[in-house]
């Protein structure tokens, strides 16, 4: 079952029943897994963070107010709860001493997104989030700052040493 | 190649979920969980302003009060006394004693005065900037540094003169020191930083003479590169001197710096093209790295790292 919703008003959403909740899986599941999966890094993080996203979204909805697209407000959330899971990520793996890049295992990649996108994971995750955010999923920097809590010159100067930090490690490799 | 990587990033594809997270989602509702979003923009939207506002009003009531305690006595020291009374260095910093309140420790031998010999007079403009990660530069005011020939009570004398403004003093200010021509004893100090002047008169006896010791780290740096233009620097030129370092109102320590010719190299700024030597100046845990050109011993750059990521700069762009 596919269902598209353009911009719908609240009033107007579906009941999220498990029906409903099903066919909004099916329309943004995808789009916002991949989200997700960059900020993030792993498949198993991004599938958490989207496990959640899903469980929480009937009550979200029962809030939610329309001002703008919903898929851009789905998306919004998903981002935050992915910036919490990987703070919450961060203190697990410091605890555990484990600070190693996730290797990227998605099939059908080429040797050279296999190494671009290790590159990416293996940013701080400050910096990833901006340079995720800004140049993969294209947010401003004023939309960046709001959703980072942080200031639009911080978030260029993130994205500036994020690309920096890409480029030396990408010509390190070769 | 930045566009290059832009693209590839768009194009970097990502797997799909896995078919069972689906039904993953669903047996999870039906388990009775529930996940909380963390809160939105919105809220923090309204809260931080409001955070801010407090803080606002609070500093705002408590200058107001300071204001009008300050204003009820008119001897309560200002803001100048900052930067005024250089006169009276605090006596470890002149005699180079280590105190208790001596911060850091000297690593060369200690400078003391300059050869006497003539200061080529000059007016030369810089300017100021601060650049963060190479991306964000704010301007930081314009300096003229100037040496002119003057006379003091009918003694020959040339006269040191630093003025300009900066992003914290719009009102400007202005650092001058008088010395006699042919000795480079000290005659007069004063300095001015925005409606705040100070200073005064030298004693004739015991005299002074210009020295390291007289170097402060005040913000204008005029002493600095008077001293520089006087001492002959080689590559393997090196020293330490204790400076008078204004902590806080009523507090002035002595701070060791560290000075060395590090290497030389050839810059090319607004104002031209200099063989330079590149001295470091340390003090603290900071260094500062100062470009002298080697054929007039003028100072054209000034490079100093604030924090990790920010350097403040100062360049020579015009000399006349």
């Amino acid at each position: 079952m596919s269902m598209t919703i353009p911009a719908l008003r609240p009033s107007s959403l579906p009941r999220v029943d498990a029906q409903g909740l099903g066919a909004l899986y099916d329309t943004h599941g995808r789009q916002l897994f991949r989200l997700a999966y960059r900020l993030l890094g792993t498949r198993e993080d991004a599938e958490d963070v989207l496990h959640d996203v899903f469980v929480g979204l009937p009550e979200a909805l029962a809030h939610y107010e329309e001002r703008g697209r919903f898929d851009a407000w789905l998306r919004r959330v998903t981002v935050r709860v992915a910036l919490m899971h990987q703070r919450t990520r961060k203190r697990r793996r410091e605890a555990r001493l484990d600070g190693a890049a996730a290797v990227p295992t998605s099939p059908g990649l080429t040797a050279e997104q296999i190494e671009l996108q290790a590159a990416v994971n293996a940013l701080p995750a400050e910096l990833r989030s901006v340079l995720v955010l800004k140049e993969m999923e294209g947010y401003s920097h004023a939309e960046i700052a709001t959703l980072l809590g942080i200031s639009p010159v911080t978030a260029r100067v993130r994205l500036f040493r994020a690309m920096r930090s890409l480029r030396q490690r990408l010509e390190d490799h070769q | 190649m930045t566009s290059d990587l832009r693209m590839k990033l768009k194009e970097l594809p990502a797997p799909e979920p896995s078919a069972e997270l689906r039904d993953r989602i669903r047996a999870s509702r039906v388990a009775g969980e529930r996940v909380v979003f963390p809160a939105d923009a919105k809220r923090s939207r309204v809260t931080i302003p409001r955070a801010a506002a407090a803080v606002i009003a609070f500093l705002a009531l408590t200058s107001a009060l300071y204001a009008w305690l300050a204003g009820r006595d008119r001897d309560v020291p200002s803001a100048a006394s900052f930067f005024a009374g250089s006169l009276l260095w605090p006596t470890p910093a002149l005699s180079q004693e280590v105190g208790a309140d001596t911060v850091g420790r000297a690593r060369y031998p200690l400078l003391d005065r300059v050869p006497a010999r003539a200061l080529p007079t000059g007016s030369w403009s810089y300017r100021a900037t601060l650049t963060t990660d190479g991306l964000v530069t704010t301007e930081q005011g314009q300096r003229r540094f100037s040496i002119a020939q003057t006379t003091m009570h009918g003694v020959p004398a040339v006269a040191i003169v630093t003025n300009g403004t900066g992003r914290y003093a719009p009102e400007g200010f202005a650092d001058s020191l008088v010395v006699s021509r042919d000795s480079l004893r000290l005659l007069r100090r004063s300095k001015r930083y925005g409606k705040y002047p100070g200073g005064g008169d030298f004693p004739a006896t015991p005299p002074r003479y210009l020295s390291w010791r007289d170097a402060d780290i005040n913000w204008v740096g005029s002493v600095y590169r008077a001293l520089f233009q006087l001492t002959p620097l080689t590559s393997s030129w090196r020293g330490s001197v204790y400076v008078p370092w204004i902590r806080y109102r009523d507090r002035v320590s002595a701070l060791a710096i560290d000075l060395r010719v590090t290497g030389s190299e050839r810059l090319t700024l607004p104002a031209g093209s200099y063989d330079t030597w590149v001295v470091s100046v340390r003090f603290r845990d900071r260094e500062a790295r100062v470009y002298v050109d080697k054929a007039s011993g003028l100072v054209v750059k000034i490079a100093m790292p604030m924090g990790d990521d920010a350097v403040w700069e100062q360049v020579l762009t015009n000399a006349s």
